[in-house]
């Protein structure tokens, strides 16, 4: 088992070479502050009218000009990138979470409690993604929570499967036996020894899980099942700027961008990780 | 009368990998007569696939190049060709039988429709025509034709193997390269395929290349054998010269690392070291580290070429001497 | 260029002929059974377990206690709940019954019948366009490799796959119909009406497909088999089209099916944005108005489409590789098909851009 720091270290030189993915890192770290700091970044609250203020093209006072009730664009992009980044950040870590969780056990304890894990997931994952949320909105509504869950639900089985794939190879190796003889309990065997051998790919489906999320939301919320106004999500965002595509572009341009960077950023960063993650060196 | 079919002369083949220019074939000279057998025999990673693959042209164009030399093939220069002349001579002229054949066949297609690919590629016959002379083919290397519609994957290794020496003799080439053709195959298979070449090479007079790094093989079907070190050819000659006169200290370890049925070994003798990093070749003769009798002189200056007798060279500074003389 | 098809018809026949094909053929749809019926018993489910009650829904506000209790019984609410599930699925099964919506009262499976085309065009040819531009594109990308046209592809590709269907449909309803006025921005009817939402949709498909075409031929090109075919002496365009791509093709395959149910469930938002009479904006509509009737038959419709892609797909692996043929005959589990998918996923998804 290679020491984990080497293997960082070791990642981190071969991502750099990957230009893209580098770059994207650096994007999304700067999102995430921005995130983390909308508040102290975003000039005006985000659901704060002005009715005398409406539809303002850009100018000094308003970057990215103000919509229909006179609200600050700029700021409720700023707002909606956390609302973006923390969704889908936890929809996916609930989903890694649990589908970890699932697979574990069934990886660990096999038997009829596998196969029917395994089973469940199957079902998971002939429901296309989209659908499933849909039938969880339309039936639970559009709170917060439920929308994390309607997001994050369909990609447990693919850690569930990753998790547990890594269980099956590594189960009977010998460390694993001569753990339990010193007396580790499950748990303890887990975590120690079966975690850091799947977080490489379990951390490359992540990326590309926050990348779906934010799309599923941004969707969602665009035809108004997902997050509901004044919450400044770039889906509904656009879903607003719609209406006045004629004559106040504007106010589509800042939101979709938003949404592309973001959700490149991430695309590259997964593929850029799982270039620099794969064992076999390339060429 | 067998004129000269392939004369290959000062050869050099470079890959390119991270940067780095990695030697692999250096100033490779050999010639081969028609109906001749050369064993080129070697360790891995020494060129012997490099210096097959360069005959036929199809190096990988991404990392390969030739740097200088000449392949010359009924007098003709192969390197200079044009690719629409080469495709010609592939396969019609000069063929090749590969290492592995779990992977050389394409899974999708019949073995079949893989010979009459061949054969439809180089002659004019008619689709019906085509078949039959597969079917004759696979007859002739001892699958029953009505396995013509089967999958590879329906066949074991060793018929998989014949398979493609089928392919490769379907148009009756002049020369046939073979790159290890039973290395991947099991002992009792091996002699049937050997078996089996030996046969056809009789029958058609191909001239072969066969290439091993099996010293039983080289005695049992070649008439010539090069022996390959590092990309350079050091020992070149008929095969009595050099299994009984071998002047190289390479040779002569390779000789003396097959155990002996006869004599009482407690241990295998083996040449001490290990074959040099292409990308790292020591100066003067490349073997000098592993050599028990280098001198100063081999460290400095490249080996040049001498002549045992007409049809036995050597490259060493002590080739003057067999290698029991060069002790005293 | 004919002589792929032309090859293609023989494994055709050959598999048709196979008796033990063909069985398993049926056995893979009489299997399909059980799981449409294990996923619309986790949608009733769902739905089940929303709050609200259905029957006060579908009168409004300002119903009577005995209206309600009325409305619960003429909607069978009051009976045992696996009871309301099989009474479901018969009427699925035997009448292609839904149920009618609470909304409207319209049979749902009415209601279906008439959107579900027009989002099967919709679906349908912007997987096809994706399919015939991206796979060209991923394949001399990949025979192409490193040059600047693979950079350029890739690249593209990269962008396409981040950028959602709905803000490139805002884009380009912005540039051709508000700016240029060369296209309308709504309707399904005419050539320029549906090409927008066309491209629009088909953008990401594209994409990936450019990317596994890409990643899939890398991977069989390197294969030695590739090598012997280059030592018989064909010429390059050959060897890619007749050999490396057929090769290539089961990973293609995949994707493109997967593509194709990915869109049918999520066209809804293309949908809504052209106005689109289709599938997704009724699902849509339903949702918003807690419409239950309606949402389990389409979510249940729905699935069943993507199961059938993924069965034809499988079958279609039958002809293209014969290696999968002989696994065919030896049997499969329940879920084996998908899990079967999954893997040549996984393992092009590890060998992805090399």
């Amino acid at each position: 088992m290679k020491n984990s720091n080497s293997v960082f270290f070791e990642t981190w030189v071969r991502l750099k070479k990957n230009k893209v993915a580098f770059a994207s890192l650096w994007i999304l770290l700067f999102l995430i502050v921005v995130a983390v700091f909308a508040g102290l970044i975003a000039p005006y609250p985000y659901s704060m009218q002005n009715p005398s203020n409406i539809l303002q093209k850009p100018s000094l006072k308003h970057i990215f000009g103000t919509d229909q009730y006179g609200r600050d664009i700029f700021s409720r992009v700023v707002y909606g990138a956390r609302i973006s980044l923390s969704v889908g950040f936890i929809a996916v870590g609930v989903a890694l979470l649990a589908g970890g969780f699932f697979g574990a056990i069934a990886g660990f304890y096999g038997g009829w409690l596998d196969n029917v894990i395994m089973r469940c997931m199957d079902i998971l994952l002939s429901i296309p993604s989209v659908l499933l949320a849909l039938a969880i909105v339309a039936a639970f509504g559009t709170s917060l929570p439920n929308l994390m869950l309607a997001t994050g639900v369909s990609t447990i089985p693919g850690y569930a499967r990753l998790v547990r794939a890594t269980i099956l190879t590594i189960k009977n190796q010998e460390y694993v036996e001569a753990a339990r003889a010193v007396g580790t309990n499950d748990f303890e065997i887990i975590t120690r020894q079966i975690l850091p051998n799947c977080m490489a790919p379990i951390l490359v489906q992540a990326t590309f899980g926050v990348a779906t999320a934010i799309l599923t939301i941004a969707g969602l919320s665009f035809v108004g099942l997902g997050l509901q106004p004044p919450i400044p999500e770039w889906g509904s965002m656009l879903s607003d700027a719609r209406a006045y595509i004629r004559g106040y572009s504007y106010m589509l341009v800042s939101p979709a961008v938003a949404i592309a960077i973001t959700v490149f950023c991430l695309n590259s960063l997964g593929d850029g990780l799982r270039d620099a993650l794969d064992p076999k060196l390339r060429d | 009368m067998s004129e000269v079919l392939l004369d290959i002369r000062g050869l050099s083949v470079d890959y390119r990998s991270s940067g780095k220019d990695i030697h692999a074939v250096r100033d490779l000279s050999l010639y081969v007569k028609s109906g001749e057998t050369l064993g080129l025999v070697g360790e891995t990673g020494a060129g012997k696939t490099t210096t097959a693959l360069s005959i036929l042209g199809i190096l990988p164009e991404v990392s390969a190049r030739v740097r200088k030399g000449e392949v010359l093939f009924c007098d003709d220069d192969l390197l200079l060709k044009k690719a629409k002349e080469m495709r010609s001579i592939r396969g019609q002229d000069i063929a090749m039988i590969f290492q592995d054949p779990m992977t050389s066949l394409d899974p999708v297609m019949t073995v079949g429709s893989q010979i009459v690919e061949m054969i439809r590629l180089h002659s004019a016959v008619s689709k019906k025509e085509a078949r039959s002379i597969a079917e004759g083919m696979l007859e002739l290397v001892g699958i029953k034709k009505e396995r013509f519609d089967d999958y590879p994957h329906q066949f074991s290794g060793g018929m998989k193997q014949r398979v493609g020496i089928a392919i490769a003799l379907s148009c009756n080439p002049k020369l046939l390269i073979a790159d290890e053709p039973t290395t991947a195959l099991d002992v009792t298979i091996q002699a049937q395929v050997l078996e089996l070449m030996k046969d056809l090479k009789r029958k058609y007079d191909t001239a072969l290349i066969l290439i091993t790094h099996d010293l039983g093989v080289v005695a049992e079907i070649c008439s010539k054998v090069a022996i390959m070190y590092a990309g350079e050819i050091i020992e070149y000659g008929t095969v009595e010269e050099v299994f009984n006169n071998h002047r190289h200290p390479y040779t002569d370890g390779l000789f003396n690392s097959i155990p002996d049925i006869d004599s009482d070994q407690s241990q295998l003798s083996v040449i001490e070291g290990l074959a040099p990093d292409p990308t790292n070749i020591p100066t003067g003769c490349s073997f000098h580290p592993r050599c028990p009798y280098a001198m100063e002189q081999c460290s400095e200056e490249v080996p040049p070429v001498f002549y045992v007798n007409d049809s036995h060279y050597v490259r060493c500074h002590k080739c003057g001497f067999t290698t029991k003389e060069a002790v005293e | 260029m004919l002589v792929p098809f032309t090859k293609g018809i023989q494994p055709l026949i050959l598999v048709l002929e196979d008796i033990k094909v063909f069985k398993y053929i049926v056995r893979r749809i009489l299997f399909l059974i059980p799981t449409l019926l294990l996923v619309s018993f986790f949608v009733f489910c769902i739905i089940k377990a929303a709050p609200g009650d259905p029957a006060q829904l579908a009168l409004g506000e300002g119903a009577t206690e005995e209206n309600i209790e009325a409305k619960r019984i003429e909607l069978g609410l009051d009976r045992p709940f696996i009871v309301q599930y099989l009474d479901w699925l018969y009427n699925i099964v035997f009448h292609f019954d839904f149920g009618n919506s609470y909304r409207s009262n319209i049979s749902v499976s009415y209601q279906i019948k008439s959107y579900f085309p027009n989002t099967l065009k919709l679906s349908g040819f912007s997987v096809l366009l994706g399919m015939f531009i991206g796979v060209p594109l991923g394949m001399i990308a990949a025979v192409k490799q490193y040059s600047p046209f693979d950079s350029v592809v890739m690249s593209f590709a990269m962008v396409g796959m981040s950028v959602p269907a709905f803000v490139l449909a805002l884009a380009m309803i912005l540039l051709f119909s508000v700016t240029l006025h060369w296209l309308p921005s709504s309707g399904f009817n005419s050539f320029s009406q549906m090409i927008m939402p066309i491209v629009a949709l088909g953008m990401q498909p594209c994409a990936i497909c450019a990317r596994m075409t890409r990643s899939s031929m890398l991977e069989v090109v390197r294969q030695d088999y590739i090598r012997t075919v280059r030592a018989k002496g064909l010429s390059e365009s050959k060897i890619v089209v007749v050999h490396a791509l057929r090769n290539a093709l089961t990973p293609i395959l995949t994707t493109v099916g997967l593509q194709f149910g990915a869109l049918i469930g999520g066209a809804f938002v293309t949908e809504t944005i052209f106005l689109i009479p289709g599938f997704g904006r009724l699902l849509v509509t339903a949702v918003t108005n807690r419409d239950y009737p309606l949402v389990m038959g389409g979510v249940t419709v729905v699935a069943m489409v993507v199961a059938l892609t993924n069965l034809a797909i499988d079958i279609a692996y039958a002809f293209i590789d014969p290696r999968v043929r002989s696994e065919f005959k030896k049997g499969s589990g329940l879920f084996s098909h998908i899990r079967m998918k999954k893997e040549i996923m996984r393992s092009l998804e590890e060998a992805h851009e090399k």
